[in-house]
């Protein structure tokens, strides 16, 4: 974004006043996404510190060949991995499979979830199970999701950040998109248990 | 070609809606949830699924971590003088 590069000129020519700028435009969405990553919010905490420090250090080597947001994002998806892997390596190296969830395929095509509003499955307790759905997904297909879904970044950008290829990046999204589908169609039908009879599953 | 099933419907919805996938087989899919509703409700709950994912989760960041955060860049990249 021109916005950015402009601000990260006045940084690289001695304006600290500059790097708050960019801190403040990014820590929120930064902080979401660590804290989705790591699933603890004192880590994330820790993170978010470890990612801006990096980046002002890094600033310089900047090259610009991608948006300033997908190399911040890549910063902190590597500064989360790498605490990962060191710390709950299990995580990382071995929990990268969405497991196959038997009892949820009767679920597949219940119409209550699609059919709740907005407002309930966005109230306080909607949220909490939405976070649910999302946290269950393993650590890759749950970062996948959050960058492409929630972050809005292009596929493209979203292999950048994960340093993997398009392809990865579109499957994993597809199955924890419907991992999340049907976690949440489950849930709904579940809180309305005369309608079960209503669900049919897909031939 | 065989034909396909449900499923090989269901298994295209999250690239149909990333536009990753052919013309022919976007009119093959817009056929197929025009006739079938089992399949219809399953693709409208998936576009459920990514929009509330999408507006659920907020980006809001207590005054403390915020605090935080700016002394301790202060303390690192400003007072030491430390250059990017």
């Amino acid at each position: 974004m021109d916005e950015d590069r402009e601000t990260i000129a006045k940084v690289l020519a001695g304006d600290y006043d500059a790097f708050e700028e960019l801190v403040d435009k990014y820590q929120g969405r930064i902080y979401r996404h660590l804290r989705k990553m790591v699933k603890d919010a004192h880590i994330a905490e820790d993170l978010l510190q470890e990612t801006f420090l990096r980046a002002y250090r890094g600033l310089g080597g900047f090259a610009g060949a991608s948006s300033f947001s997908t190399w911040l994002f890549r910063i902190a998806t590597n500064t989360a991995l790498m605490f990962l892997r060191k710390h709950q390596p299990d995580n990382v190296e071995y929990d990268d499979e969405i497991k196959p969830r038997p009892e949820l395929a009767f679920f597949q095509a219940s119409p209550e979830f699609a059919g709740t509003p907005l407002e309930i499955l966005l109230s306080q307790e909607g949220r909490k199970e939405i976070e649910r759905a999302i946290n269950d997904l393993p650590l890759l297909y749950r970062s996948v999701m959050m960058l492409r879904d929630v972050e809005g970044f292009s596929l493209e950008e979203v292999s950048t950040i994960m340093d993997s290829s398009v392809a990865a990046v579109k499957s994993r999204l597809h199955r924890a998109r419907n991992s999340v589908r049907e976690s949440l169609t489950a849930y709904y039908m579940e809180r309305d248990l005369p309608v079960h009879r209503r669900a049919s599953k897909c031939p | 070609m065989p034909m396909k099933k449900c499923r090989d419907f269901c298994e295209q919805f999250s690239d149909y809606l990333e536009g990753e996938i052919s013309i022919e087989e976007c009119r093959q899919i817009e056929e197929h949830l025009a006739a079938c509703s089992t399949c219809s409700v399953i693709y409208k709950s998936l576009k459920t699924a990514i929009e509330v994912s999408k507006l659920a989760l907020e980006d809001k960041i207590s005054d403390e971590v915020r605090d935080r955060l700016k002394t301790l860049l202060r303390q690192h990249c400003k007072d030491q003088e430390c250059q990017p």
